[in-house]
């Protein structure tokens, strides 16, 4: 059943956003197009474009997020819930869904981000950012790579790309028991006003709770120039080595999964449909 | 012994201090036409919503086929709504497809030839077609499934005469043989005919459980012991 609510779930937010990649799509293919066609500057129409798309790729999240927020709302807490909630599914594997659909466009809001900048960076080069500091990106960038394997960059990135999926997961989650709770009886008459205080409330409290841990307990990767190690104790970090740290991202887990299940709870013992 | 299909045994309900259902019981088998009858607000609503699973915190106990509300519940229960629960951007073609996806018991050929019966056009979004076409697409929804329970939520209100004939001509014609409907209005004259049993609420207290035969035979229709219960003026 999580396969076909997932099917569904793509349909019915993919209206929107498969528009907005639609367009991405469309100006990235008019700007690299051109742009192999042969110019050594950029042009108007190049600029404009990476301009346009930039501006895609940041309003990309708070688009995501209003989608999300009011398919959550909707499908779950407004008149489609008489649909939603009388599917032979388990209210876990109806959240799950929905969970799994946002953290998917999230992570397409990042990698569209990622890809634009790759393409102003390649387009617009010295024009964007004065020939200066292009060399000057140029000659730090060895810097960074230098005495670095491809295997340490891979797994780093690997770990990074890990820990920006927990990361949205992790909001996706917080804010969908923001949502939950604010319809719940006591708070539903002004529903939006209380899913904005329960919002703030939950990634505030949960951010400080991951903060004040992580900086009690060390424990991460260390990478330095082909090796990577984990470390325990914060002393021994060798001077100029990059830290993932590990304590916060696992602490956010538990806590994404603490309101996963309260979430879970909320939804299937305490909300009554209107 | 078999179980029936649908047992509530002192379901309480409140809305804050407000009480809704106040220790309902009554039992539903297999093969009736219940029409389970109350003025606007009397508990009906949330009697329904608590046994589709839509409310969860009552008090009492609801067994469909002697299982809690559940997964499996939802799949033997046909539930029409009062209210359009479709997304808008719906056409008729996606909802068939959506109900198709999800329950075992939804046959797609008959939803089809009842939406060219009822004349809907299968690529229309539910945002661009009239009220009475999107109240015949849900209803062809709950009328295409194989269901053993038919829980439908005041199919005939706001609706003219004319509509009021095809709604309920719609319901006997394509419900699953052996299967029960509960069938919840506050039209009686327009039901009276087609009902084996009545269950009147008031105050969210039950206060008729009866075959409408023995209704009759006290020389009574089931309109007038409805006046006399709530004490409705001709």
């Amino acid at each position: 059943m999580l396969g076909k609510l997932l099917k569904n779930e793509f349909i019915a937010t993919g209206r929107i956003m498969g528009a907005v990649y639609a367009v991405v799509g469309v100006i990235i293919a008019y700007v690299l197009g051109s742009y192999y066609i042969g110019h050594d500057t950029a042009t108007a129409g190049q600029t404009i474009g990476v301009a346009v798309l930039m501006l895609i790729s940041m309003c990309n999240f708070i688009l995501t997020t209003v989608v999300m927020v009011m398919n959550f709302q909707k499908s779950l807490y407004g008149e489609q819930g008489y649909l939603s909630f009388t599917l032979p599914v388990k209210s876990v594997t109806l959240f799950s869904s929905k969970v799994i659909v946002s953290t998917v466009w999230y992570i397409a809001a990042f990698a569209c981000l990622m890809g634009t900048t790759a393409v102003t960076a390649m387009v617009l080069k010295e024009d964007l950012i004065g020939e200066e500091s292009y060399s000057m990106i140029e000659s730090l960038l060895p810097m960074f790579l230098n005495g670095k394997t491809i295997a340490t960059l891979v797994t780093s990135l690997i770990v990074w790309v890990i820990a920006m999926f927990i990361r949205f997961t992790m909001f996706t989650v917080e804010l969908y028991f923001a949502i939950s709770l604010a319809n719940t009886r006591k708070f539903q008459k002004r529903y939006a006003l209380w899913t904005v205080i329960f919002i703030v409330l939950t990634t505030g409290v949960s951010e400080k709770i991951a903060s004040f841990l992580s900086s009690k307990i060390t424990f991460g990767l260390e990478i330095i120039d082909s090796s990577i190690r984990f470390i325990t104790d914060a002393a021994t970090l060798q001077s100029g080595a990059s830290f993932i740290n590990l304590t916060q991202l696992i602490i956010s887990l538990i806590i994404g999964g603490v309101f996963f299940y309260l979430t879970h709870y909320v939804m299937s013992k305490k909300v009554n449909i209107r | 012994m078999q179980e029936p299909l649908l047992k509530i045994s002192g379901l309480k309900k409140s809305y804050g201090e407000q009480r809704v259902l106040d220790g309902v019981s009554f039992e539903l088998g297999a093969g009736q036409i219940v029409g389970l009858l109350g003025p606007n607000g009397c508990g009906k609503t949330s009697m329904i919503k608590s046994i589709v699973g839509l409310i969860n915190d009552y008090q009492g106990e609801i067994l469909i086929n002697g299982k809690a509300p559940g997964v499996e519940s939802k799949e033997l229960i046909a539930y029409l709504p009062e209210k359009n629960y479709l997304p808008n951007w719906m056409t008729t073609k996606n909802a068939i497809n959506y109900m198709a996806d999800f329950y075992k018991s939804f046959d797609k050929e008959k939803a089809i030839s009842m939406a060219n019966t009822f004349d809907l056009d299968m690529n229309k979004k539910i945002k661009v077609m009239s009220k009475g076409q999107q109240e015949k697409l849900q209803l062809l929804l709950v009328m295409s499934r194989r269901a053993a329970l038919y829980i439908l939520d005041e199919p005939l209100g706001g609706v003219d005469l004319v509509s009021r004939e095809f709604i309920l001509d719609t319901i006997m014609k394509n419900h699953e043989q052996n299967s029960t409907i509960l069938l919840s209005t506050h039209l009686i004259y327009d039901i009276e005919k087609v009902l084996d049993r009545v269950l009147m609420i008031k105050g969210g207290k039950l206060v008729v459980d009866g075959a409408v035969s023995d209704i009759a035979a006290d020389n009574k229709t089931v309109e007038d012991l409805f006046r006399e219960v709530f004490r409705y003026v001709g």
